[in-house]
């Protein structure tokens, strides 16, 4: 059952990406949905199944629009797997670590999607412009992160409220 | 002396697994990588068509929302509506302007 709400999640989220695409490209630097999804499944579930997730959720987003296959993907499942430390972080209640530990894992995100895509292409890459807006939209996409976790804790909440109210009635 | 046992096996477990799992995962990536993505056009129309239920939905829940806010804002009155006396008096530098500018014309 788990698992199935994280898939709704993960559909609407594709979903919605395609109906608000003006919102989302409408502002400078706007994180992506898809990877603030993948690295909030990287931060909140177990270990392999977090990583899982995580390249499932960057596959089909390169499925869907991507340029190359599997470029999101490749850079969630390495920069999750190499800075797994950083779900420690995230574990603990306090919200500039958590802040601290999303940003962190969504910056080495970017940069190796960044690096990857212009190693691919052929282009040689321009490090500080890559450095720096890697750092501004990985805060950003940390805030997001944080705020996502927020809105899916309420709802399972009120889900758990709501669950065995519904189950008594039947 | 004893040898100190190690306090725990199962985050090192967990660790070994993680590798395991990403090892495969960076093989797959790194051979999808390489694949045109002309060649997986087909696979690509169908996750467009799988999400079409969803999308659907969404700019349904997304105008439904947009008419209700409509809605909601058009049943707020004016902040006058309730102060005849302060309506008249915001509406009277353009009265008086509406009568000189009839006056200029005759």
């Amino acid at each position: 059952m788990r698992w199935l709400g994280w898939l709704l999640i993960v559909y609407l989220m594709l979903a919605g990406r395609i109906v608000f695409r003006d919102v989302w490209t409408s502002f400078p630097l706007t994180p992506d949905p898809l990877l603030v999804l993948g690295i909030l499944v990287i931060l909140r579930l177990e270990s392999p199944y977090g990583l899982l997730w995580g390249a499932f959720i960057g596959l089909s987003a390169d499925l869907l629009w991507g340029d190359r296959l599997a470029v999101l993907m490749l850079s969630l499942a390495t920069a999750g797997h190499l800075l797994s430390g950083v779900r420690d972080w995230y574990a603990s209640g306090r919200t500039a670590r958590r802040w601290a530990a999303a940003s962190l894992l969504a910056t080495a995100v970017l940069l190796v999607r960044a690096g990857l895509e212009r190693f691919l292409g052929g282009t040689a890459p321009d490090l500080e412009a890559m450095a720096l807006r890697a750092g501004f939209e990985g805060v950003a996409t940390g805030a997001c992160v944080l705020a996502l976790d927020r809105a899916i804790s309420w709802i399972a909440e009120a889900w758990g409220q709501v669950s065995p109210a519904v189950s008594s009635n039947k | 002396m004893t040898a100190k046992r190690t306090p725990s096996r199962a985050p090192r477990a967990a660790a070994n697994g993680a590798g395991k799992v990403f090892a495969v995962l960076a093989a797959l990536a790194g051979a999808l990588l390489f694949v045109p993505v002309d060649r997986a056009r087909p696979v690509r129309e169908l996750a467009r068509w799988s999400l079409e239920p969803g999308v659907a939905f969404l700019a349904w829940a997304r105008d439904r929302g947009g008419l209700l806010y409509a809605k909601a804002i058009e049943s707020v009155p004016p902040a006058n509506a309730l102060r005849p006396e302060r309506a008249a008096a915001d509406d009277e530098p353009a009265r008086r302007t509406a009568a000189r500018d009839e006056e200029s014309l005759r």
